[in-house]
């Protein structure tokens, strides 16, 4: 039986993986990659990205100076190739830290919240 | 090279609208395109190519998700934008009535140009104005947004009311009943006296400022108007709507418009001291702006009831 997601939590979860979305690339982009393998990778790894949200944000990514780009035309049709910058990698380690602070929050309020 | 393709990456084309790097987009968005395709049947059909390109989304969704964050107009401008609107075009307003009033041109481009015209053509004139004050003013917000669009404007207080309700006061019965009042008093002045318009309060004796003809037939037009406040006015008791002042305005300013080009020319009186003339047409004048004011202010009030709350 297919169980279909509540309207309500999809929009939540759209919004929950817009930052979670940047992260997640500035992670995988530890190796180079382009925009259709980088789309299996995570598909492999659970993680199921439209692909008109990947491009743009590899763009904005790179216009934000994270990440960069260079075309290969060495292979049957050209490629273009993304990697991440040394100012990327602070902002991903900035990013987690964020996330684990939110994450250790979150923790406490559910544990305050079993005596209620 | 696949027509179905190229056509969808000329449709992404047509409603992208980035600086730089366009044509890198659509290589991109080829490349993966033609390699998923290859990947899902091999050789690669139209109709697999198809199904691809079905599922990457429709052009202007595509389009639109690289210019997230690139507003036009800041979306903080929403309110400065009519605003200013509202205020570049009382100024034109208030130019456009002494143009004219003096029968004359007034040139102060790029900002104005206003022609020499009658009454009657300066509604239309008006109309376009407003639109040309709203172009005017979207671009500056235009070019404020795309250098600036946290920037902080002046912003003058205007109460209008919420969006949603027009902002026009509940009558009140004091004021229906002292414009009756009024409205008595003069038609019982025009009765007794075939005018309206005095330049003496003596009333034993009192003075036209207009020769009889054309004091019967501006008194008249005036307590029209006046009829036609106290219609509106009525009205709003059941329905206090502001569609009724609106209309109440837009009879007055025909009525205006009757005076302007009536074929009764009037001839001043002479007094002592006081060129009525000038008088005579100030009130006209002073009587256009008033009413052009205030059906435009109920038009904005018309907009802002049908707006959404």
């Amino acid at each position: 039986m297919v169980t279909r997601m509540d309207p309500e939590l999809s929009s939540l979860e759209t919004e929950m993986n817009r930052g979670f979305l940047q992260v997640l690339v500035l992670a995988v982009l530890e190796r180079r990659m382009y925009g259709y393998a980088m789309i299996r990778h995570l598909e492999e790894s659970g993680y199921a990205v439209e692909e008109n949200t990947l491009y743009p944000l590899l763009r904005r990514l790179e216009k934000n100076g994270w990440i960069t780009s260079e075309w290969d035309v060495g292979e049957d049709r050209p490629k273009k190739y993304y990697v991440i910058t040394d100012k990327g990698r602070s902002i991903r380690g900035q990013a987690l830290a964020i996330w684990a602070g939110q994450s250790e929050i979150l923790t406490k309020m559910e544990e305050a919240n079993r005596d209620v | 090279m696949y027509e179905n393709l190229e056509k969808y990456l000329r449709e992404i084309s047509h409603y992208l609208a980035v600086k730089h790097g366009a044509s890198e987009i659509l290589a991109e968005i080829r490349s993966h395109i033609i390699e998923k395709a290859e990947r899902e049947s091999s050789p690669v059909t139209e109709k697999s190519l198809q199904n691809v390109i079905e599922a990457y989304g429709r052009p202007r969704d595509v389009a639109a998700k690289y210019m997230e964050g690139q507003e036009i107009i800041s979306p903080t401008f929403k309110k400065h934008l009519f605003r200013y609107t509202t205020m570049l075009f009382a100024v034109h307003f208030i130019l456009t009535m002494v143009a004219v009033y003096f029968r004359a041109s007034i040139v102060a481009i790029p900002f104005f140009f206003i022609p020499k015209m009658g009454p009657f053509w300066a509604i239309p004139y008006l109309l376009m104005a407003l639109a040309y004050d709203f172009g005017v003013v979207a671009f500056v917000l235009y070019f404020v947004t795309q250098r600036k669009k946290d920037a902080r404007l002046p912003w003058p207080a205007i109460s209008l009311g919420r969006r949603g309700e027009s902002g026009l006061k509940r009558p009140k019965p004091a004021v229906l009943i002292m414009l009756a009042a009024f409205f008595g008093i003069l038609l019982y002045a025009l009765l007794r006296y075939h005018t309206i318009f005095f330049y003496s309060v003596d009333f034993h004796n009192p003075r036209s400022i207009l020769n009889p003809a054309a004091s019967v037939f501006f008194s008249i037009l005036f307590l029209a108007a006046l009829a036609c406040d106290i219609i509106g006015y009525s009205i709003r008791f059941l329905f206090n709507s502001a569609w009724v002042p609106l209309v109440q305005h837009a009879i007055v300013l025909l009525i205006l418009w009757v005076v302007w080009n009536s074929p009764i020319r009037p001839q001043y009186a002479s007094a002592p001291g006081i060129d009525l003339r000038i008088v005579g047409g100030g009130f006209v004048l002073f009587f256009i702006v008033l009413t052009v004011f205030r059906f435009l202010r109920s038009l904005l009030r018309v907009t802002r009831e049908m707006s959404l709350p």
